[in-house]
């Protein structure tokens, strides 16, 4: 039995991952998901400096003070000395300055407003308080010690009852993207059963495997099989990420994401129980690729509903109606994960989704293994749902 | 031995089987006739387990066939079909493990057979590249690369070019030969009659003749025939006074006397030694096509 089902799985990983749909579709999703990680450093990182001209001369702590602004700013900041005002104010007008550092005053092309965040007005806004405050301390005589005290003393902490909202945009970013993913995965992978089931009906070769293994064993078989590449192809994206934000230096994904990643590994592995057997079931009902369409639809729209759902908690809101989803099985793998990142979801109703779904992917296990077991051998025109389990009745 | 015992299966208001007993004989090539939708694809899936009997025994060696025995059975199913994109050696080789062989037997049988049927150097193809006749040669490997004790062949010559079936006749002879059990299903009953001793004719999922080619062959009521060197012999008229003899119309210049009840071929060709020299005496055939069409139509008439 186990044998059977090593060598049924074994050949689907083998002909699958040999197939070169599948190795251009891994490539690209690992090249989407590195670039997605790498081009905000790449482009942030190509930014062209800020030139700063300086009037007049400029004390060693002010120059080190504004050399340290670049970090702050995220530019880096070069400062050209300029010999009058006159010169400096033709070299802002042309662009060639973004600031001009005068003896009593920082001059700009435009006075910024209060909402201005453009890097020359943080710039500006950044080097009128720190110039000022240099003059300050040097008047009241502290010593650099003494400066440098008050110049850090942070605020005290402020901790909050939840997450900042920043904090909580980041993690729906990233449940949006793995809930992108799920999507993605579980349709790919379940449109690849389908097509597993479909090219085995439709060659005919199912008629000599099924003389010697049972259709409950062929089933579960394919189900491990591409269950196990999915799972690897996941593993191989999750770690190209996360490989690539270390060697880049980019910071979109952060060391405490692993538990996400692994919650949705989860959710994929409840929801692929689920829908590939249906994806099973519904291929055992065509016998031609041409039909594949039409015989997946039942089974992916309720997959999509979920999915375009989905989005309406981007904002924070959950609605009745996703509250609703995210305790169907055949919604609750895209729909609970997205509600758990919109908001807090009590404990209680999280496991009952997951108990739910688990029983709904072991109804459809059964389903689709009475389904397929009627219709993989009855060849000709399609046949209904109805007819197969009729026929795998009698 | 195989052994259906009134096997019988309906597809709703069809009766594909009905009552269907059958025996084949350990280490025999045994022919399985019927008209098209006589349930002969239904009875093959039925020794496989594909299809579920609704009722009657199915035992191979006196013991009901269970999933432990079918891996050493073989399976030619009628729709031909393997793996398109898959190459051939591997698809035997999985097909083989399948059936329980370790992976370094299936592969080496596999590339025997492949050797022994001319495709050695397609062993690295993918099935799709090859010819229509070179797939069917594969598919016959598909059957046999794991040694089977049975074989089942759903209509195995059709379809073949003329060497396509010389080479199957020649292979299925030599596994009957090697104590192979053989059977398959064929209309092309010339072929059936080349290479079976034993067949079995199916109508409406029943079993309606079944015999040796040699027996049923021969003519109902049998008809002699005999030649004898004496001009005038062929008339018969020597044998007139013969119990249950009726004289037939002569032919070719020999004699044809038809065997009725009480009749004695025996005392017949005493007669015929004692009445002339005898160059030819056999019995008349009929062909196995003719045996099939009376039971078939036969079956018709009572039905």
């Amino acid at each position: 039995m186990t044998e059977t089902l090593r060598l049924i799985s074994g050949r689907e990983i083998r002909e699958r991952s040999r197939a070169k749909s599948f190795r251009i579709t891994f490539l690209l999703s690992l090249l989407i998901v590195v670039a997605g990680v790498v081009l905000p450093k790449v482009l942030s990182g190509s930014k062209a400096p800020l030139h700063i001209g300086v009037v007049g001369t400029i004390t060693p702590t002010a120059q080190a003070e504004v050399e340290a602004l670049d970090v702050v700013i995220g530019r880096q900041l070069i400062l050209d000395p300029v010999s009058s005002m006159a010169l400096a104010s033709n070299e802002l007008r042309s662009g060639q300055l973004a600031v001009v550092v005068g003896q009593d005053e920082i001059l700009v092309k435009q006075k910024p407003d209060a909402t201005d965040t453009s890097a020359t007005a943080e710039v500006a806004t950044a080097l009128a308080a720190a110039l000022s405050r240099i003059e300050v301390e040097s008047r009241a005589g502290l010593t650099p010690v003494q400066a440098t005290q008050i110049n850090t003393a942070g605020p005290l902490p402020i901790v909050g009852l939840t997450a900042s909202r920043d904090a909580r945009a980041r993690e729906r970013y990233i449940t949006l993207t793995g809930v992108v993913l799920l999507y993605a995965f579980e349709s790919l992978f379940g449109v690849w059963i389908l097509i597993g089931v479909v090219e085995e009906k439709s060659s005919r070769v199912v008629e000599i495997l099924l003389s010697t293994v049972r259709p409950t064993q062929l089933l579960a078989g394919k189900i491990l099989g591409i269950g196990a590449l999915a799972l690897a192809e996941g593993g191989s994206v999750a770690a190209a990420a996360f490989i690539a934000e270390r060697v880049s230096g980019s910071n979109v994904l952060r060391g405490d994401d692993g538990g996400i990643v692994l919650a949705l590994v989860g959710w994929f592995l409840l929801g692929y129980a689920f829908y590939s057997a249906l994806f099973a079931a519904a291929g055992s009902l065509v016998g031609r690729l041409e039909e594949v369409q039409n015989a997946s639809f039942p089974v992916t729209l309720p997959l999509l509903i979920a999915y375009i759902s989905s989005f309406s908690s981007l904002t924070g809101n959950v609605t009745p109606l996703q509250v609703v989803l995210s305790f169907l099985p055949p919604t609750a793998a895209i729909s609970m994960p997205m509600r758990i990142a919109a908001g807090p979801v009590p404990l209680w109703q999280v496991l009952l989704s997951i108990g739910l779904l688990i029983a709904g992917a072991v109804a459809a296990l059964r389903f689709a293994a009475v389904v397929y077991s009627g219709a993989i051998l009855r060849t000709g025109r399609r046949i209904t749902w109805r007819e197969a389990l009729q026929t795998a009745r009698s | 031995m195989l052994q259906l015992a009134g096997v019988t299966r309906r597809y709703g208001d069809v009766v594909a089987l009905d009552h269907l007993d059958l025996q084949v004989p350990t280490g025999e090539l045994f022919g399985f006739l019927g008209p098209n939708g006589a349930g002969k694809t239904t009875a093959m899936r039925t020794i496989f387990g594909i299809t579920q009997p609704d009722a009657g025994s199915i035992s191979w060696m006196g013991q009901p066939i269970t999933a432990a025995e079918r891996p050493r059975f073989g399976y030619l199913p009628e729709e031909r079909g393997l793996y398109p994109g898959m190459k051939v050696a591997d698809q035997l080789e999985y097909l083989g493990r399948l059936h329980g062989m370790s992976r370094a037997d299936a592969r080496s049988e596999s590339m025997a057979w492949l050797d022994r049927l001319g495709l050695a150097g397609r062993a690295g193809d993918k099935l799709e590249t090859l010819s229509l006749g070179n797939q069917q040669r594969v598919q016959l490997v598909a059957a046999l690369v794991h040694r089977p004790e049975l074989l089942v062949l759903d209509e195995p010559f059709s379809g073949l070019d003329p060497v396509g079936v010389e080479t199957m006749g020649a292979v299925l002879a030599e596994r009957a030969e090697a104590g192979v059990t053989v059977l398959f299903s064929s209309h092309q009953l010339d072929l059936v009659e080349q290479y079976c001793r034993r067949v079995a004719i199916i109508d409406r999922g029943r079993l309606v003749v079944e015999g040796a080619v040699a027996d049923l062959t021969v003519a109902d009521p049998p008809v002699l025939d005999i030649g004898i060197d004496i001009a005038g012999a062929e008339t018969g008229a020597w044998a007139a006074d013969l119990p249950g003899v009726t004289i037939g119309e002569p032919h070719d210049g020999r004699s044809r006397l038809v065997l009725g009840p009480g009749a004695d071929a025996q005392a017949v060709l005493a007669a015929a030694t004692h009445f002339g020299p005898v160059r030819h005496f056999s019995y008349e055939r009929r062909r196995l096509s003719d045996v099939f069409l009376a039971a078939v139509r036969g079956a018709e008439v009572t039905a």
